[in-house]
This record gives C-alpha cells, sequence and structure tokens, in this order.
C-alpha cells in the first residue's frame, strides 16, 4: 500500500517541498538580510515584486466560487495591503525598480491568473506556498528592523503578517486546505514546487545588486498595472503624478467609489497618459479616446479624462516640454468637443441643475460632482458608451446610495435631457 | 465559420480549454483549413474577447486565459502547419511588447510558415541586442516586428534604426504590424519599416510582393497544401 495516500495534503506539501524551503534559507537575499547587509533597494524590490504577486492571488481568490476558495479566503488576511501599506511608507526613498525582478513578478502573476481557472490543485499548491512565507516572515521580522530601523516599525506590516495569531492561523488554513479533494494533492504538489521554483528566481534577481537593469516601471506607482511605460523624465512622471492628485481632489467620486486602488491606478494611468506624449497627435488622440471608453465602461465619464488631460498639460507648462504639453491639451480639447457635440454647454447646465436639485443627490453631500458625472455619463451614452450610466446606477443601488424609485427619478432627468437633444432612441441607464 | 468561432468563445469564456480544442478539432475535421481557423475563428475571437475585456464584461484573468488557451491549442495545429513546401525565404519574427500581446505575431509567422517560409519567432520582449543577433545568425529576408501597445512605437523605431545601421549585408527588409499601424496609416514609414500589414493573411502577400518588386524570386510560392 502506498502509504503516501494516507497523509493530508498539508503533510505532503511540507514533506514534498521541504528541500525548497531549505533552499529558500540559504539564498543570498536571505543571507544578506540575516547578516544586516541588505540593501534598501533589494528589500523595497521584494516588497513591490510580492505586491505584484499577491494582488494576483488575492484577485484570484475573490472571483473564485469553490467552496474550499471561499473558506480559505474567509481566513485569509489582504497581505496585498499590508505590502501597500509599506510600499506608501517606503514611496518617499524613491527607490528605482530592479527590472529583472518586476519582469518575474510579472511572470508569477500571470501564471496565477491562468492556473486558478485551468488547474485548481495547482492553485492550491500556489496558496500553500505564498501564504506559508507568514511564517518565515515571522522568522525574520527581527531582521527587516536591524537592518532597516525604520521609524516606529513602520515599513514592516508585510513581514508581521498575522503577527501573534500566526500558528493559529497557520493551524485553521491547514484544516481547511486539507478538505481538498484527494484527485487535487499531485497539482497541489507541482504548484507548490512551481510557486518556490518562481520565488527562488525572483529572489536571485533581488540580490546581489548589478548596477544595471534599474530603471521606473508603472508596478512601482500601482502593483496592479501591468508592465505599461511610464515617463523616463522626472519632471513629465512627476507633473503626471501632481496632476492625478489634482484631479482626484477635484472629484471626490473617485475616493467615495474607487478608494486607495483607486488612488493607485490615478498615478499609473496619469503616468502612462503623460509617457503618451512624445508620440504623434494622431495616435495621442486615438489612445486617448480607447482608455477614454475603457475607463467609461468602469464608470468614470469621459469628462474625468478630459480633466485629467488638461491637469497634465497645465503642470507641464513652463517645464520646458512645450510639445508634450500641447498635445496633451489638444488632447483634452478634441474630448471636450466630442461631448459638447453630443451634450452642448445650456444642455448640460439645465441637466447638471435638475439633477443636482433631486434630493437622492442633493442630500450627497460627499458627492457634490455626483450631477455633473452622471452629466458626463448621459454624454457618453450619446456617443455610443452605455456601460458608464449601467455603471453608475449599479453602483448608487448597490452601495444603498438610492433607492429603485430614486434612480428612477435620476432616469427621468436624463430622458428629459434626452429628448431636449432630440434624437433620443433610448433613455435613461440601468 | 461564425458558428464555430462562437462555439470557441463560448469554450472559452467557460474556462474550458478542452471544450474549445474540441471545437477546433471537429471544424478540421469537417474539412475547414487551418488559414480559416485562424482567420474566421482565433482572430475574431481575440478581438472579441479583447472587447469584452474593453466592456468591463470580462476579467483580465479571463482574458489571460482566452489569450493562452489559443495559443495552446495553435502549437497543437503545428504538425498541419510544418508541412507546407518550402519557397527558401526566412522571416524573423520578435514582439516589442510582453507576452501576451505576443499572439497576433505567432498568427502572422504561422501564415508565413504555412506559405512555405522559414520562420523563426523570437517571442515577446525582444530587445535590439537579442534581434541583431538573430538576424546575423538568420540572415532573414525579412524582419516583422509586432507592435500591439503604441507605447512601444518609439521602441521599435529604435529597433529598425539598429538594424539599418548593423545589419547591411545582406539587409533584410523591414515589416510592421500592430494596432498603432492600423490607427495611423503613415506610422509605418515614420519609423522607418519597409511595409507593414493589417492582419496575416496580407502580411504574406505583401511581403512577397515586396520581394518580388526588389527582383527577388519566390520559389514554389502559393504551393502549400493549406493555400
Amino acid at each position: 500500500m502506498d502509504q503516501s495516500n494516507a497523509l493530508s495534503l498539508m503533510e505532503k506539501l511540507r514533506s514534498g517541498t521541504w528541500h525548497r524551503h531549505k533552499a529558500m534559507e540559504r539564498l543570498p537575499f536571505v543571507t544578506a538580510l540575516v547578516e544586516g547587509r541588505l540593501p534598501l533597494d533589494s528589500y523595497v524590490g521584494q516588497l513591490r515584486g510580492l505586491a505584484v504577486i499577491f494582488s494576483a492571488m488575492e484577485q484570484a481568490l475573490a472571483d473564485s466560487t469553490s467552496p474550499l476558495l471561499v473558506r480559505l479566503r474567509s481566513i485569509m488576511k489582504s497581505r496585498f495591503q499590508l505590502l501597500c501599506e509599506d510600499l506608501a511608507f517606503l514611496a518617499s526613498k524613491c527607490v528605482p525598480d530592479i527590472l529583472p525582478a518586476v519582469r518575474l513578478s510579472l511572470e508569477i502573476a500571470a501564471e496565477i491568473r491562468k492556473v486558478v481557472l485551468v488547474s485548481p490543485g495547482e492553485f492550491l499548491g500556489f496558496i500553500y506556498v505564498l501564504e506559508g512565507t507568514t511564517r518565515g516572515n515571522r522568522v525574520h521580522l527581527s531582521d527587516i528592523k536591524d537592518c532597516f530601523h525604520f521609524p516606529e516599525e513602520q515599513g514592516t506590516a508585510f513581514y508581521a503578517g498575522y503577527g501573534e495569531r500566526t500558528r493559529i492561523h497557520w493551524e485553521e488554513f491547514s484544516f481547511i486546505l486539507n478538505q481538498a479533494n484527494r484527485e487535487l494533492h499531485p497539482a497541489a504538489m507541482q504548484g507548490a514546487e512551481k510557486m518556490y521554483e518562481a520565488l527562488e528566481r525572483f529572489h536571485f534577481a533581488l540580490f546581489p545588486l548589478t548596477d544595471s537593469a534599474r530603471g521606473l516601471t508603472a508596478t512601482a506607482l500601482n502593483p496592479e498595472a501591468g508592465d505599461h511605460p511610464v515617463p523616463r523624465d522626472a519632471v513629465i512622471l512627476e507633473a503626471a503624478l501632481r496632476a492625478a492628485r489634482r484631479c482626484w481632489d477635484e472629484f471626490p467620486y473617485f475616493a467615495i467609489r474607487y478608494g486607495s486602488r483607486g488612488r493607485r491606478f490615478a498615478d499609473s494611468d496619469a503616468a502612462w497618459l503623460a509617457s503618451l506624449s512624445d508620440l504623434s497627435a494622431r495616435v495621442i488622440a486615438d489612445q486617448v479616446l480607447w482608455f477614454g471608453r475603457v475607463l467609461s465602461c468602469r464608470g468614470m465619464p469621459t469628462l474625468l479624462l478630459e480633466r485629467q488631460l488638461e491637469l497634465l498639460a497645465d503642470e507641464l507648462a513652463g517645464k520646458g516640454k512645450a510639445g508634450a504639453e500641447e498635445a496633451l491639451f489638444q488632447a483634452a480639447a478634441d474630448l471636450r468637443k466630442a461631448r459638447e457635440q453630443w451634450m452642448p454647454p445650456d444642455c448640460w447646465a439645465r441637466t447638471r441643475k435638475r439633477l443636482a436639485e433631486l434630493p437622492v443627490l442633493s442630500r450627497a453631500a460627499d458627492l457634490p460632482d455626483l450631477p455633473s458625472i452622471f452629466s458626463a455619463a448621459l454624454a457618453d451614452q450619446r456617443a455610443g458608451i452605455p456601460e458608464c450610466l449601467h455603471s453608475l446606477m449599479n453602483w448608487l443601488r448597490k452601495t444603498g446610495r438610492a433607492a429603485d424609485e430614486e434612480l428612477d427619478g435620476i432616469r427621468a432627468v436624463l430622458a428629459a435631457a434626452y429628448r431636449a437633444q432630440g434624437d433620443g432612441k433610448e433613455e435613461g441607464g440601468a | 465559420m461564425p458558428r464555430v468561432a462562437e462555439a470557441y468563445l463560448h469554450a472559452l469564456l467557460a474556462a474550458d480549454r478542452e471544450g474549445a480544442r474540441q471545437v477546433v478539432q471537429a471544424a478540421l475535421q469537417s474539412g475547414v483549413s487551418v488559414r480559416d481557423i485562424y482567420l474566421e475563428v482565433f482572430q475574431p475571437v481575440q478581438r472579441e474577447v479583447g472587447r469584452l475585456w474593453l466592456l468591463n464584461r470580462v476579467t483580465v484573468a479571463m482574458e489571460h486565459f482566452c489569450t493562452a488557451a489559443t495559443q495552446t491549442i495553435m502549437t497543437e495545429l503545428y504538425p498541419r502547419i510544418l508541412s507546407a513546401r518550402r519557397i527558401q525565404k526566412t522571416l524573423l519574427a520578435a514582439c516589442v511588447g510582453p507576452e501576451l500581446h505576443e499572439i497576433g505575431m505567432r498568427m502572422v509567422a504561422d501564415f508565413f510558415e504555412m506559405g512555405g517560409w522559414d520562420t523563426y519567432f523570437l517571442g515577446s520582449g525582444v530587445g535590439a541586442d537579442r534581434l541583431l543577433a538573430a538576424i546575423r545568425f538568420r540572415k532573414p529576408d525579412l524582419v516583422a516586428i509586432s507592435v500591439t501597445m503604441t507605447y512601444y512605437v518609439a521602441q521599435a523605431k529604435e529597433q529598425i534604426g539598429c538594424i539599418r545601421r548593423e545589419a547591411r549585408n545582406p539587409a533584410p527588409a523591414i515589416m510592421v504590424g500592430g494596432l498603432p499601424f492600423l490607427a495611423d496609416a503613415e506610422l509605418w514609414r515614420s519609423i522607418g519599416a519597409d511595409l507593414w500589414s493589417p492582419d496575416a493573411r496580407h502580411a504574406v502577400e505583401s511581403a512577397s510582393a515586396w520581394l518580388l518588386g526588389k527582383g527577388q524570386t519566390m520559389s514554389g510560392e502559393g504551393t502549400g497544401r493549406h493555400g
């Protein structure tokens, strides 16, 4: 009889990957950390890469309807949030990315997204390794503190992990993972091996450091941004981030609806927009149009992108980037022109005023921009993007900000605006 | 074919890779050519998946899964693709952008292979050094560079400049393709390419026409089994 069949999944994983675990402990990265000579760049690189990886894993867990994964999710802390917390603290250190490590983290994230759909067993192995890092981190938390001496223990939330609850959490985690169907065990073992190997390669890329292969990527601004370019010119990048902040402040809707995740995307999106400024006006216009549609379908009407471009151009004014400034102003002007074609200023003002008078919107003191957002969403709908209005209506309903009859009131105002403009073939949103 | 594409899409969106594979196999068994599978199934389905992502109706994860599944199924078709008669022309293909956007270039390379070309696909994220080394080793008649995201256009321009400077004897023709060139009809010329193509079928035709125009022969052209 095969004795291994009697073992639980956790026992199999532990014994089957013990050599991998030991190899991780011998990595140059870990040795340098223990000896107190790990460079800050390597530590920040680790947190950034792991943020990319944990974001993918937690999103995969959040999207899953598998009862086992739902149970695991219910006991797991968002370690992605802990990583974001640390990275927010470390942002002021202006550490450049270690490009090979970024590339490897993106590859691991892509593998996670694929595996969760095609091989649930392997995904369990991935989770086992990634969640298991919480135990190793507890061991090395003091090394991080000794190595970097951050004030008030900031920058160590990820290593602190579950804190005093680590052992209890691991027992709960083990109990649930052991409920996995035995048919999944071989794939889980394979997944664990694969994740260990990937993490080894990732850590080899982090330390020892080489002078080459350094730079700034979108993941440094936002671990969920993927690998799109950001401006190489620090003046342009800083202008982009300032513009993002101004736009964020102008529209409280951003923060209330999209929270800290939205804030990170605001930065990376702004950096991407700024990176377009070297391209021809025609290509910029095409990209802006495409991006406006992407955002609108996610509940951000094109008006917000229009404003973002204006602010970005404004931030670039007087910085010796006249070409970029002009191109971005032009892109904003094109969006405005398109919007006004579908909703002339008088219709806009009238609709906005009527919406603002509705009790459902007037009582939302924290969202003074909502009438403008709705008016802009109506313009987008007329331009052939109905998803924005649907998204807004659904959000108001789901968050309990509006009852069905109040949504009907909004629809009535929008329908009137449609009629006033003529050729209204459809009315209101979802 | 729209029905095959619809069934294929349906299987992919259910994360049913085996089902998608069966749809393709059934179509091939009923006499549909590999070329038609590429043009009438893979290409429109990839575009539809991209559209659904844009509309926020499928997740990034699902989009990535669909692409990966199609790439796997394409690989399984290679025994049929590689059987075309050779015409003594060589294509070197590379993608400037990341892995997930290499599927279009892979399709183009496969069409050249079906047209009898010897093709070498370097994959994604190819830098100028790697591209030049491959050009020196393979001595291709044509270098095809795919740029799926606009922000990689500048990188493609740099690579073309490098090829022009460093690979003169023999100097390969340079073709570009990808979404940015659909948006701006003159972009390919402005970055120094010799020709561009909006899709896989057109790429083979225009490359052949371009080489013929330069006095080269295309021996055995169009005699592949899947023409």
